[in-house]
């Protein structure tokens, strides 16, 4: 069918005013050869190709008067929709300029609040008081990275990796009984049967521990507390004994 | 004869009949809005002392405050675009 309407509608309008036209003079022509005697045997013709001709010809012309509105009313669309985008896309301008210049602020305060512990924080006494002697537990830790990961974290108490029983070796044991210098843990330290820090932890010293020194070798000590071990010098302030 | 002209009339109506095929496009977002936010910091090692722990969490705290703005700024580009394309009528 709509190939049908394309091909008409190659047809100018006009022809379908005179054919209208031309169908209402052909019916009106059909009723005054009716009184006329030897041409009213045409009428007949006449007047059904009238009737045809000005049904097709006004629906033709309903057609056009519609296609007139409807191309108005398209291009009033296409100029709304034109008119929109336009907006929008000032309206994304608008909003993407804020977001970066947001988050410039934000980014800023946050290299200043990092500057400032850099700069200021690490030299306030109290802090280098704090640091010397409370590193945060392993469990604070473990606590902050679920949270930062949105993981769940578990309730249950850290398994000990020292083993539980002391395992000093007999060597070393051997090796030395009286103590040469006596020495405080600054920060969490491990103490070890040897002074391979790769080598399992017997235990781990909390600051402010106190040990006896019984030995100490290219920067470590070898140390009695409730264990014997080795634990490295940088971890202890040791005080030789007179 | 009455039924013929209503069928003429009803068949002359029948070219009145279409629709505006004009419709509004989706509007596309600003790429910086359709950005992840980024995973927060986590603090790795051992021995950690409260300054690094201070600055993991300031930098998250700023990462947050940048998740925020996105956030703001999605409420205001779904505003806006509904306001204009409420307007199209």
């Amino acid at each position: 069918m709509w190939q049908i309407m394309w091909m008409l509608s190659f047809l100018p309008d006009v022809f379908w005013h005179i054919l209208t036209i031309g169908g209402l003079i052909a019916v009106v022509a059909a009723l005054i050869l009716k009184r006329i005697p030897f041409i009213s045997t045409y009428r007949i013709p006449l007047q059904y190709g009238g009737i045809v001709a000005v049904l097709f010809g006004m629906w033709m012309e309903g057609g056009i008067s519609n296609e007139a509105k409807w191309q108005a009313k398209v291009k009033e669309m296409e100029e709304k929709v034109a008119i929109a985008e336009a907006k929008s896309q000032v309206e994304n301008v608008k909003i993407v300029t804020e977001v970066v210049e947001k988050t410039k602020v934000v980014r800023e305060r946050g290299k200043t609040i990092t500057n400032y512990i850099d700069r200021e924080v690490v030299k306030n006494n109290e802090v280098i008081k704090f640091v010397e002697n409370c590193p945060i537990p392993s469990i604070i830790i473990k606590t902050h990275n679920a949270a930062a990961l949105n993981q769940a974290i578990e309730l249950t108490k850290e398994p000990e990796t020292a083993p539980a029983a002391t395992e000093v070796k007999p060597q070393a044991q051997a090796e030395v009984q009286q103590p040469v210098a006596t020495a405080t843990v600054i920060t969490w330290a491990n103490i070890r049967p040897t002074k391979n820090s790769k080598d399992e932890k017997m235990e781990k010293l909390s600051p402010g521990t106190k040990l006896d020194v019984l030995k100490m070798e290219n920067g470590y000590a070898f140390v009695r507390g409730n264990k014997q071990g080795w634990v490295s010098v940088e971890f202890l302030n040791v005080i030789k004994k007179a | 004869m009455k039924k013929l002209i209503i069928i003429c009339l009803a068949f002359v109506l029948t070219a009145c009949s279409t629709t505006v095929p004009v419709v509004a496009k989706f509007p596309v977002a600003p790429d910086i809005l359709l950005e992840k936010c980024p995973p927060l910091k986590t603090i790795e090692g051992e021995n950690v002392s409260i300054v690094d722990f201070t600055k993991a969490v300031t930098t998250n705290y700023a990462l947050y405050h940048e998740c925020v703005i996105k956030n703001e700024a999605w409420a205001t580009w779904y505003q806006k675009q509904k306001e204009i394309f409420e307007n199209i009528k």
